[in-house]
């Protein structure tokens, strides 16, 4: 089932966000506090909906405000603007501690840097058992135990009893994300957010990490986002990707039309970019200009204008709204959707 | 002649543990105006072996024995002072988190001023025109000299720090994961500006990473490298299109390619080995799905098989390839007994 | 980042800690066994044949001589290890304790109560230590316990400090975030997560605050604004030098009481140098 960007009121998503917007204020010096209207805006206006079992991912270069919506879908940080409805109920703002920790026994989130995301001074059986103390889960410490261990042959830690006492500067890399993901899990969530799941792991460990996710994800109908700078890992992860560009979603589709007829010019310059063991096989590059706007002082209308090689008149006065171009594809680009999406870049021209 | 011939180098590292053998008789060489990948895991030995070559070592590090021929000359006989002269001259190193390497508290240019009074004996004013020249030369906007590094992007910091490596004409650069930091885009700008550079300066590259995909696009050719030893080299298509070792194998598996959308994702079980008590066998064979019992017991010599590509491995099976690299695609091959 | 259980191996491989630790123990026996070690009490006005023995040199029934009043310099001595090591104790204690909690709490909440914690530390920092002890002192009567409280109520500025960007830090590693992801709450977040990790950092700075107590109540004492009541090493110097030991050339009066301030303050600052290369691996090559 494909997730929709622009539900008709409809409901039974695991994932809504409407409008999300998340901006900072910035100081401009140290007596004098925030200017009138400084910010910078890390997510800005997010349309988003997800049902039971979808998996998105999200791409983006550094800075277009990939992990800050991780952030805001997990309720680390809170959306200056919009609304969030999780499971059908309005958690934009979480008052009470009980709804909070409902919220957070349903939704929860795989490091990127599995080294760091586990206290050194706990035992992987005191890490894995914490979420279960603090939500009560279980009656007895055995029983609590029973589920650590569950969750550990879940993550292909075998025998989980070898593993319960070893710390975590005992194990590798790939067991560490291995244990990480088994606290995620052995609370049973309905939603699962991981951060570049894998890109602090050694290659040769990668696609066992990330078929076991892919994996549970499938078997508990997880929904999932995963957050990524790499896109061709996405491929094997998610059945649509939404590609971000300073705060925005640029484009969104399946991620097998997104790798292999990217449409929006950010798009098809970040996956002209990806390297590739056979470098026959790589489309046409896009000349795209290196001259980033500053995230506190936008340009109106496109923002891709100043660097984009195919930038015409109408790119600057007015905003670009992302369009369905056919089969679910949609774009912000108005160019593009002029030509409903038959738009051809060649040579750095629009053909 | 070879511009660096490496032969048979060792760097082992004095650890609380013991002796650890991170570099373990690695032999490759380098013609003029080449560039060659070395590539490998974390801790495979890539890192300290350039570290050995340039002799920018650890404290705790030591070269036991092997030979570093720089156009002939033996670099691990000389004496640091001259060593001195060898490095930016003849040859650079960019390091790794180059990024990081230039001094926040002064201008960008003050990085090349130094270099090029201090090594290059040059004027201060030949030394600002050289600098407007490297700059150009990378895709910098020299009216930025004056700025400090943190007004720089991640990007223009990779740059100046090729420029900084390219001061003194050197004719070997060696580059330590020269864009693991980078966003794809610019990681694709600052490829391509290498090659360029190479081919205009006639330069030899070495290239240190991880990611097979860049060395697939930038490099000649690729030496494989696993717990400090060579397990295969080659010239860069041939290794990746007919690997002989199946650690290669392996490591193409795991690679994620978004132009082959069917290719299934395999991963090698196991971690690496110790390296103060390393395998007495192929070093390999503790994770390889095709070892033998002779695998474990004895460590397999490097041979050549494609005189042409210069192609060759470091494993008892060569003569079984083709059915290898059949059954290495298969997940099946790659699952634990 | 230290396991509590390598303090262990700490001491083993610091040959200066070990040195300072070992000090620390023998002073600590001395304390606490003071009665069968001294020969005499402090404060008793030795006799002998009848008479008091006032400035006695040095000899075989006093060990150190004998002071202006007759009392035995050597048990003076080891009765002082006493006052100096309680309130050495007892102020580093408060200075860690107050110190710890006010870093915890500025640095884990941030915001309002981070500026005013440390506008508060601010505050406290613009305060100059030994005369605000004295005057202290002379306010709430010459004790040593008013010795302690004065220290306790400004030392603890350095620790909190400390303590708080030490928790920056931490707070803002992925192991405090997945707690937080978990939903611990924020007194589970700080104890469970955030607490053990920065107690090596406390008990450095409880370690040099033990230091700064013996030194401050030695100087307090010296200044006469003592307690009378209890012979400390900072008393005797006092004592010593009204009594114009010096010119009689009673070196054996004044230097004992110094040297034992000294090994003791520098016994504390060789553990805490050690615990700082541990906690700071980058000293170690200078």
């Amino acid at each position: 089932m494909a997730a929709s960007m622009n539900p008709k009121g409809e409901d039974g998503y695991v994932v809504e966000l409407r409008k999300i917007k998340k901006e900072y204020p910035v100081r401009q010096s140290l007596f004098r506090k925030k200017k009138q209207g400084q910010c910078l805006t890390a997510v800005n206006g997010v349309d988003l909906c997800l049902k039971e079992g979808d998996s998105l991912g999200i791409a983006g270069e550094s800075g277009c405000g990939k992990s800050t919506m991780g952030r805001l879908l997990l309720k680390l940080t809170e959306s200056t603007e919009g609304e969030y409805l999780f499971n059908g109920e309005d958690v934009t703002d979480l008052r009470s501690k009980e709804e909070m920790l409902k919220f957070r026994r349903q939704a929860q989130l795989v490091f990127q840097n599995p080294f760091e995301a586990l206290n050194p001074r706990f035992t992987v059986q005191r890490s894995i058992m914490e979420p279960l103390t603090i939500h009560g889960i279980g009656s007895s410490t055995e029983e609590r135990l029973g589920f650590v261990k569950e969750a550990l042959r879940k993550v292909n830690l075998q025998p989980a009893e070898s593993f319960l006492e070893k710390y975590p500067h005992q194990m590798s890399g790939g067991q560490l994300q291995r244990v990480v993901l088994a606290r995620a899990l052995v609370l049973k969530p309905i939603f699962l957010v991981a951060d570049e799941p894998v890109s602090m792991l050694d290659v040769s460990v990668r696609a066992g990490v990330l078929n076991l996710m892919k994996e549970i994800a499938e078997e508990m109908r997880l929904t999932t986002v995963y957050i990524s700078h790499d896109l061709s890992l996405l491929q094997y992860l998610c059945d649509h990707t939404a590609i971000m560009y300073l705060g925005q979603i640029v484009e969104y589709g399946k991620t097998e039309d997104i790798l292999t007829k990217p449409l929006h010019p950010y798009s098809k310059a970040l996956v002209a970019a990806i390297p590739t063991l056979d470098p026959s096989k790589r489309p046409e590059e896009v000349p795209l200009s290196n001259h980033v706007p500053s995230p506190v002082d936008l340009p109106e209308g496109c923002l891709l204008q100043d660097r984009c090689p195919y930038v015409g008149n109408a790119c600057r006065g007015s905003e670009q709204v992302l369009t369905d171009v056919g089969d679910g594809h949609l774009v912000r680009c108005d160019l593009v959707c002029a030509n409903n999406g038959n738009l051809k870049f060649e040579g750095g021209k629009a053909v | 002649m070879s511009l660096l011939d490496v032969r048979d180098m060792r760097v082992y590292y004095k650890t609380k543990k013991g002796i650890a053998q991170a570099v373990d008789g690695v032999s490759f060489s380098v013609e003029p105006g080449q560039s060659l990948g070395l590539v490998g895991e974390s801790g495979c030995g890539k890192s300290t072996m350039v570290n050995g070559i340039i002799r920018v070592m650890a404290k705790n590090a030591f070269i036991p024995s092997g030979e570093v021929l720089f156009d002939g000359q033996d670099l691990t006989l000389l004496p640091e002072k001259e060593m001195r002269n060898v490095r930016w001259r003849d040859l650079s190193l960019i390091p790794q988190a180059a990024m990081d390497s230039l001094n926040p508290v002064y201008p960008v240019e003050d990085a090349f001023t130094e270099v090029l009074t201090l090594k290059g004996n040059m004027t201060k004013k030949e030394a600002h025109a050289r600098t407007v020249e490297l700059f150009t030369m990378v895709g910098l906007d020299p009216d930025r000299l004056g700025n400090f590094p943190h007004e720089y992007s991640g990007g223009m910091k990779q740059r100046a720090a090729i420029a900084l490596a390219l001061a003194l004409e050197p004719r070997l650069v060696i580059a330590d994961e020269p864009v693991t930091a980078l966003d794809v885009i610019v990681q694709r700008q600052v490829l391509n500006e290498l090659k360029r550079l190479r081919s205009e300066l006639n330069l030899a590259l070495i290239m240190i990473t991880h990611d097979i995909s860049v060395v697939a696009e930038t490099c000649d050719n690729i030496v494989v490298m696993y717990a400090g030893k060579v397990v295969e080299k080659g010239s860069t298509q041939e290794v990746l299109e007919n690997p002989l070792h199946p650690y290669t194998m392996g490591l193409e598996n795991a690679f994620p390619d978004p132009r082959q959308q069917d290719k299934e994702l395999i991963s090698i079980e196991g971690s690496p080995p110790d390296l103060v008590n390393p395998p007495s066998g192929c070093r390999f064979a503790p994770r390889c799905p095709f070892a033998m019992e002779r695998c474990l017991a004895e460590e397999p010599p490097y041979e050549e098989v494609d005189e042409e590509h210069q192609h060759g491995a470091a494993c008892f099976r060569l003569s079984e390839t083709l059915k290898l690299q059949k059954l290495a695609k298969e997940v099946e091959t790659w699952q634990p007994a | 980042m230290i396991e509590m259980t390598s303090i262990l191996e700490f001491f083993r491989q610091d040959k200066f800690a070990l040195v300072g630790a070992i000090i620390y123990i023998l002073f600590i026996l001395v304390a606490l066994f003071a009665p069968a070690i001294a020969p005499y009490d402090p404060q008793e006005m030795v006799r002998v044949d009848g008479r008091i023995a006032f400035n006695r040199e040095p000899e075989k029934n006093f060990k150190l001589g004998t002071t202006n009043m007759g009392r035995d310099i050597f048990s003076q001595l080891i009765y002082g290890a006493r006052p100096a090591l309680t309130v050495g104790f007892t102020a580093a204690l408060f200075v860690m304790v107050v110190g710890t909690v006010v870093g915890l709490v500025s640095g884990y909440f941030g915001g309002k109560v981070d500026s005013l914690l440390m506008r508060l530390t601010d505050v406290v920092f613009g305060i100059p230590f030994d005369p605000f002890v004295i005057v202290l002192v002379s306010f709430l009567g010459p004790s040593i316990w008013n010795i302690v409280l004065a220290m306790a109520l400004l030392l603890w500025r350095d620790t909190a400090r400390v303590i708080r960007s030490q928790v920056l830090s931490i707070k803002k590693r992925a192991f405090v975030e997945a707690a937080r992801v978990s939903g611990a709450s924020h007194s589970r977040i700080i104890f469970s997560y955030i607490m053990p990790n920065i107690l090596p950092l406390s008990l450095l700075y409880g370690s040099l605050a033990i230091g700064w107590a013996i030194l401050t109540e030695a100087a307090v004492s010296f200044l006469g604004f003592g307690d009378p009541s209890s012979i400390s090493w900072g008393y005797m110097l006092h004592d010593a030098y009204v009594s114009q030991a010096l010119s009689r050339g009673a070196f054996y009066w004044m230097l004992p009481p110094g040297i034992c301030i000294m090994l003791l303050v520098m016994a504390g600052f060789y553990i805490s140098r050690g615990a700082e290369e541990v906690l700071q691996p980058k000293l170690r090559s200078m």
